[in-house]
């Protein structure tokens, strides 16, 4: 997996920060390298595709407790949209205890 | 070099002059000489010398000498241990200037506190705090048993609600209004000094066109980074104790915010230990 998604992640979806909201990172996003950016999102893409995380492994980079892969991945194809294309619809994680 | 000796006094009040302007450039080679004579000078008996001034002397320009030599660790580790080394040589060779440095690191952190919660949440809060922020235990329907997660990434983990966050100091999430929310753990910077070297860190990474994303703690503040800093977790057996988190092999978790002005501002950075560590 690529490094730099694999940190942006662990920072910018982990529970504490995604439950917040993403407007912030949608916004903060649109200030970086723009080339970091467009590789970012192509690495986000790229992971949609091959679902090569786990929820648990998801987890143990986010502390988000998923249900199961497909609730997983519902949720960060929504955060792609958000981020990247622009998506009105904000997702959230699921309720931390 | 021994018949050359100035008096050790002489020395140590010159090394005293050189600024932090000088360490910026690499610790001058004078220092380490220094040093040399300064043991020389101890070992001969003939000079009244602060050997502890001394000795600490010689012992940074030692340390800095080893982290030179390591080849056990990435360039990234070896620069941030190699700044926290000087700064601690500064500290040694300009102590008048401490109080100068204090209110320059002091009027950074007012700074960062304006920019968003870091301060207040992982800085500022004290142990209490930071305990109070993992919440009330959540029990099994006997009332009684603490409720333990038994799956997921977070198993062996106390289940917990009411988060209370430091900085509204109730349930209520000073950012959104909504519930707050916390993980398994609540943890918090000990030192301006390491906020400030990982804030010019992640902003470097900016400025050189990266994305600042999470990152192990040695990359940031060396190999021996994660030594100060602050962290709980509910001990799974008696949830009514907090257990102090290891940081060894974790990472720093750096968040930006637009700024207004085309540039960024710290929203938030906190510490994780390494996934699995505990409970």
């Amino acid at each position: 997996m690529d490094k730099t998604l694999k940190g942006f992640i662990g920072a910018y979806l982990n529970v504490e920060v995604a439950s917040e909201g993403l407007e912030g990172t949608r916004d903060v996003l649109k200030t970086f390298n723009a080339d970091a950016v467009e590789s970012l999102k192509k690495n986000f893409a790229e992971l949609l595709a091959t679902r090569e995380l786990t929820a648990l492994d998801y987890g143990y980079m986010t502390y988000a407790e998923f249900e199961s892969d497909e609730d997983l991945y519902a949720y960060l194809q929504a955060v792609y949209e958000y981020l990247f294309n622009d998506a009105e619809n904000e997702p959230g994680p699921p309720p931390y205890e | 070099m021994t018949d050359e000796f100035k008096p050790i006094e002489t020395d140590v009040k010159d090394a005293l002059t050189k600024t932090a302007e000088d360490i910026e450039k690499g610790y001058p080679e004078h220092l380490k000489e220094l040093a040399e004579r300064t043991e020389k000078v101890v070992a001969g008996g003939s000079k009244k010398v602060d050997e502890e001034h001394a000795g600490n002397i010689k012992k940074i320009l030692d340390d800095l000498d080893a982290n030179q030599a390591r080849t056990d660790i990435t360039p990234n580790a070896k620069a941030a241990a190699d700044g926290k080394l000087k700064s601690k040589l500064t500290s040694v060779l300009d102590p008048e200037g401490e109080a100068g440095r204090k209110t320059d690191l002091d009027n950074f952190m007012s700074n960062v506190d304006t920019q968003g919660h870091m301060a207040g949440r992982h800085y500022k809060p004290s142990d209490q705090a930071l305990q109070d922020r993992l919440g009330d235990t959540k029990f099994e329907s006997d009332g009684v048993t603490p409720k333990i997660k038994q799956s997921g990434p977070n198993q062996g983990h106390v289940a917990s609600e009411n988060f209370v966050d430091p900085l509204t100091g109730t349930t209520v999430d000073g950012e959104t209004g909504g519930a707050h929310r916390c993980g398994p753990y609540a943890t918090r910077f000990d030192n301006p000094e390491d906020v400030k070297q990982a804030d010019d860190f992640f902003r470097g990474q900016i400025a050189s066109g990266q994305i600042p994303v999470e990152t192990p703690i040695s990359e940031v503040l060396g190999p021996d980074g994660h030594q100060e800093l602050t962290g709980f977790y509910k001990d799974p057996t008696d949830p009514t104790q907090y257990k102090n988190v290891d940081f060894e092999g974790g990472t720093i978790v750096p968040v930006y915010r637009p700024d207004g002005s085309g540039g960024q501002k710290l929203h938030t950075m906190f510490i994780n230990p390494a996934p699995g560590k505990h409970p």
